[in-house]
């Protein structure tokens, strides 16, 4: 094992403790709190390639739950690792599904598994993924409002480095922010792919899969939207998360998610006519994205002693931010975010400009799948 | 995903939400009815698109405005460089230099001073003098402050001087009687420094 694999084992070890700690808690893990609320059957649906390093921990996690999941099915897209083998040690209690070949993206992976899911809601996450003890409760709270078609997770960031700070930071604006707004809004603008849930029927009618964006995601999203089901957000509903942990494997997921992004709207464009509050938001969303990328390039250039103070102010606000999320997420280092979010703020920008010329306005599609390379979690 | 490459408008936006949400216990305006499309969704949309677009654009616009109104701009540095022979003083007024003076502002600010040359970005600027201190600053580091300037008018028979905004004008009308060059008085409450140095030396 590597150094970094060294340190991604500390790392998790101190979420698989909180997770244990939690459990001995738990004398109720069989029981739903309430027998009045109809019982719901969830089914998970974990897609995995080569995912050695962190599939053993994700089922762990996946089993440990304080409601239990009625139904695990993970499906081995042809990995060429160990994966195969690890799922073959929990087969009495994850149903392992391998694909006749390697499918080569997500959501065909899923689309796969999604034939063997018998439960009435589905949750879909990632291979290296985590989740808390309370997951599936959180969701099936969610669901007992028989009016709710989708549920949205609160994603986390594993700690590693600078680069999974910004990460963390980025989430915590994302999701404590921009979604509880959202949220408020009845409009939820993604569900995370690491923690989303689905009524399955509504999702076998009417979402299915394209395969023909990047961001399968954002693309069930949309679809949700356009048949006017509803989607909420429930903050209690965590994940844990692995990020990129080299500008590499980070800059490429930005690709993947903006051009994935990008991708979305030119398919599904149509929606912001559909409803107000959906002009507003994806309006606001993409014209700040795009107007504000090119401005940060442009500023520095008209005025080079502008845009310093204007990097100066940004810092400032970012701080406030930053401190804030430290706050909420319990995480101080988090206060640390802003003085690299500064250097990543250009990267992003870049790159959203760039997948915008490339998806947009050269109608290049990439449909290729980006993986990012795992470090160790290893489990006990 | 994030939603957008960095903190911005759209957060100050949903910020107001939530705040709205949590004193109102509801949405301000932005509820949404029954889950069916609302009648006139398209027209309201592309205004509701056009609307929130002109705001995203109008605030990059008066960045843009607002960085090009800024003395340091590249337009203005490379107007004086065109006009100016005198490249130390231009030389001279790289941002960094005059940040000190900018978060220092003078004690001489006329209450009538004309600000329209003055940086609109900065609210610092609204107090700094941008005149007869900032010249003898941006000429000689050591001469800009109170106490220099004392000694400078003492030179030109202005005693007691007490570093007013008056007393400035008249020392400089009095340094440049002297230089043999005649500019009418006021002249300075409205040249930004850096044009000062160019075209007043």
């Amino acid at each position: 094992m590597g150094r970094s694999g060294k340190i991604m084992t500390r790392i998790y070890s101190r979420y698989r403790l909180t997770i244990v700690a939690k459990m001995r808690n738990i004398g109720h893990m069989n029981s739903p709190k309430s027998s009045n609320k109809p019982k719901l059957k969830i089914s998970l649906l974990v897609p995995c390639y080569n995912e050695e390093k962190s599939i053993e921990a994700s089922i762990q996690s996946c089993l440990r739950q304080t409601r239990p999941f009625d139904q695990l099915v993970f499906v081995n897209d042809s990995s060429k690792d160990r994966t195969p083998e690890i799922l073959a040690r929990y087969s009495d209690r994850v149903t392992g599904i391998k694909t006749p070949k390697n499918t080569g993206n997500k959501s065909s992976a899923q689309e796969y598994g999604l034939q063997f899911v018998t439960g009435d809601v589905m949750v879909t996450t990632d291979g290296d993924t985590l989740l808390d003890t309370r997951f599936a409760e959180e969701i099936e709270k969610s669901f007992q409002d028989p009016d709710v078609a989708a549920v949205a997770g609160y994603v986390k960031s594993i700690p590693y480095n600078w680069l999974t700070l910004c990460r963390a930071f980025d989430y915590a604006i994302g999701q404590n922010i921009h979604k509880l707004a959202q949220n408020y809004m009845r409009y939820i603008f993604v569900m995370p792919g690491a923690a989303s849930a689905f009524r399955t029927d509504a999702f076998r009618k009417y979402i299915t899969f394209d395969h023909d964006t990047i961001t399968e995601d954002l693309d069930f999203t949309y679809k949700m939207h356009k048949n006017h089901f509803k989607i909420v957000y429930n903050k209690k509903a965590i994940c844990y998360t692995q990020d990129p942990a080299d500008l590499k494997n980070y800059i490429n997921q930005m690709r993947r998610w903006f051009g994935g992004g990008w991708q979305n709207l030119v398919k599904h464009y149509r929606i912001v006519w559909s409803r107000p509050i959906r002009a507003f938001e994806l309006s606001l969303i993409y014209s700040e994205g795009l107007i504000f990328s090119m401005l940060i390039f442009i500023l520095p250039i008209l005025n080079i002693w502008f845009g310093a103070m204007l990097i100066v102010g940004y810092f400032a606000v970012a701080f406030v931010f930053a401190a804030w999320a430290a706050w909420v997420e319990k995480r101080p280092a988090l206060m640390l975010a802003p003085f690299p979010y500064l250097l990543l703020m250009f990267v992003n920008s870049y790159i959203y400009l760039e997948q915008f010329v490339k998806e947009v306005i050269l109608k290049r599609k990439n449909l290729v799948w980006f993986k990012p390379e795992r470090v160790d979690i290893k489990t006990t | 995903m994030p939603f957008t490459p960095f903190i911005g408008l759209s957060v100050l936006v949903h910020l107001c939400i939530i705040l709205g949400y949590k004193f109102f216990s509801r949405p301000p305006t932005l509820h949404i009815g029954p889950m069916k499309q609302p009648a006139g969704a398209l027209a309201s949309g592309i205004v509701i698109v056009s609307i929130v677009f002109l705001a995203v654009l109008a605030n990059a616009f008066f960045l843009v405005h607002a960085s090009l109104a800024n003395r340091y701009s590249l337009i203005n540095i490379v107007e004086s460089l065109s006009t100016s022979t005198e490249t130390p003083a231009i030389l001279a007024a790289i941002p960094g230099k005059l940040f000190i003076s900018e978060m220092t502002p003078a004690n001489d600010l006329s209450p009538n001073i004309d600000k329209s040359c003055l940086p609109s970005f900065n609210a610092i600027a609204a107090s700094y003098d941008g005149s007869f201190a900032d010249y003898l600053w941006v000429n000689d580091d050591k001469r800009y402050s109170l106490q220099s300037r004392a000694k400078l008018a003492e030179q030109y028979g202005i005693d007691p001087y007490d570093g007013t905004y008056a007393q400035n004008q008249v020392l400089w009308a009095k340094m440049l009687e002297k230089a043999g060059k005649i500019v009418p008085i006021g002249r300075l409450s409205c040249v930004n420094s850096t044009n000062m140095v160019v075209r007043s030396i």
